[in-house]
């Protein structure tokens, strides 16, 4: 029999493995496992659930869009309505003469916004979008 | 489970996990992300890197120079280019080096365009309702009215350091190249702070420097900006997208973008210098280029020059593309875009 000093590692990780019992590497894989998971959690961006509403370039309410909500805003111009409603938002209405942001209709992505310019209004859903910038 | 192989193995094992797992979380480059109405737009500015703070005060420093922008070259306001309005014609004022600066690299596109690019078109928007604070609504000038602005060949005039209007219709309005040059100058302070990447998008005017850290398993895997063009006649359309792998520019004009409709027929903000009334050869033109200012100045020249002139001006340049849409809906772009890895 060879003297154990003279055994190669690869032999001594072997033999310290037979050693484990079942409770030592179900530990070892469930540490692993647990680590690996939290790997996904770590990189993902956040979940577009939320519609963030600014006004003259202040934040001013996170909704989620989980809720079904009237809210208004007082911009320069006047009132804008935003509603929520199933997961989407929308512009109910608002001061400014194009109406641009009522026609867009309801935004649910993440990465949308709904942008009523002349009463520096804007409602956004925070997330990771398919792109990084859109040229509009 | 002995208590000596707890010691030996798990403990070290979920020691090391743990420091593996709390080095992975901080050296994770994030991204911090804010927006403002500015120059008359939404202004985004996207930024990455591992230091939460300077991020924010990146940002910060980007929005005070947008800021700075907006009220230095405001036509009508206090500042200088207000005054350079307003002067004597043929009266040399004192301009600030900047504003020097950007009068020349208008004349050089207006040059280049033959025309096509004019920045001293102020009094023709104004006619049309196009004013610097613009809410939407707009008027349409008689013919004779038109006829006022369009017979100057040189519209001002620039000597060592000065200015001078040529005749009092020269209204200055930098609109078509300050948002370019907002974005670039924003993107060059950003450029001082410790951030990976950057991102600024100023309605359809956006710039991108260094390449998206994302993270992958233990490591950060670095990938090009993905900007997405969105098609000029239905909105939750992408026309494409472009891989942008270094410091790019891109920029659009469209007759979508500010318009207001007169009995049913709509009119942009686009003005043709020769016949003072919104370009129509296109709808809408799309330019890529080394920066935002000359992405900014030729989509407006290009969209004014039209399709073939607009092409050929663009294929005559070094580093600078284009997608074009015409009125059809038919879609052009320059010779060397494949380069760019546009997909449709």
């Amino acid at each position: 029999m060879r003297p154990i000093q003279q055994q190669s590692r690869m032999q001594q990780m072997i033999t310290m493995l037979k050693q484990f019992t079942w409770g030592d590497r179900f530990l070892i894989v469930f540490v692993f496992a647990v680590s690996i998971g939290f790997i996904p959690w770590l990189q993902s961006g956040d979940p577009g659930e939320a519609a963030v509403i600014q006004v003259n370039n202040e934040v001013i309410a996170t909704l989620p869009l989980e809720d079904e909500t009237q809210f208004s805003v007082q911009g320069p111009l006047g009132e804008t309505i935003i509603e929520i409603k199933s997961g989407k938002v929308r512009v109910l209405s608002d001061p400014g003469p194009q109406q641009l942001c009522v026609l867009q209709g309801w935004i649910s992505r993440a990465g949308d916004s709904l942008i009523c310019l002349p009463n520096r209004v804007v409602i956004q859903i925070p997330g990771t979008p398919s792109y990084d910038g859109l040229i509009k | 489970m002995k208590p000596g192989r707890f010691y030996k193995v798990l403990l070290p094992t979920m020691v090391v996990l743990a420091v593996v797992l709390v080095l992975v979380a901080w050296l994770r480059p994030s991204e911090v992300s804010r927006s403002q109405i500015l120059l008359g737009t939404l202004v985004e500015v996207t930024v990455f890197g591992t230091e939460d703070e300077k991020l924010n005060e990146a940002i910060e420093a980007a929005f005070d120079e947008f800021r700075r922008v907006q009220d230095a070259f405001s036509r009508s306001g206090e500042g200088e280019l207000g005054q350079l309005n307003q002067a004597d014609p043929g009266t040399f004022i004192e301009i600030s080096p900047e504003l020097f600066g950007l009068l020349q690299q208008a004349q050089e596109y207006q040059a280049l365009s033959q025309g096509a690019f004019d920045v001293s078109l102020g009094q023709l928007q104004d006619l049309w309702g196009f004013v610097e604070d613009w809410q939407g609504e707009g008027q349409v000038p008689t013919d004779e009215q038109i006829e006022t602005f369009l017979v100057q060949s040189h519209r001002f005039t620039l000597e060592d350091g000065k200015a001078a209007r040529n005749s009092l219709t020269t209204h200055v309005d930098l609109g078509g190249i300050a948002k370019g040059y907002a974005v670039d100058r924003a993107i060059e302070v950003i450029k001082t702070f410790p951030v990976e990447a950057a991102l600024v998008n100023a309605g359809g005017n956006l710039r991108s420097f260094g390449q998206v850290p994302e993270p992958f398993l233990f490591w950060v895997e670095p990938r090009p900006f993905d900007i997405a063009l969105q098609h000029p006649r239905q909105p939750r359309r992408f026309l494409g997208s472009f891989e942008f792998r270094e410091d790019r520019a891109v920029s659009t004009s469209g007759d979508y973008q500010r318009f207001f409709t007169v009995d049913g027929q709509q009119y942009h903000h686009i003005l043709d210098p020769f016949t003072g009334k919104p370009s129509s050869l296109l709808i809408s033109s799309t330019i890529l280029a080394p920066t935002a200012m000359a992405a900014d100045a030729l989509s407006t020249a290009v969209f004014v020059l039209g399709p073939e002139s607009g092409l050929e001006l663009v294929n005559s340049l070094p580093d600078i593309e284009a997608v074009l849409v015409m009125p059809s809906g038919d879609i052009l772009v320059s010779e060397g875009l494949r380069a760019e890895q546009f997909s449709f």
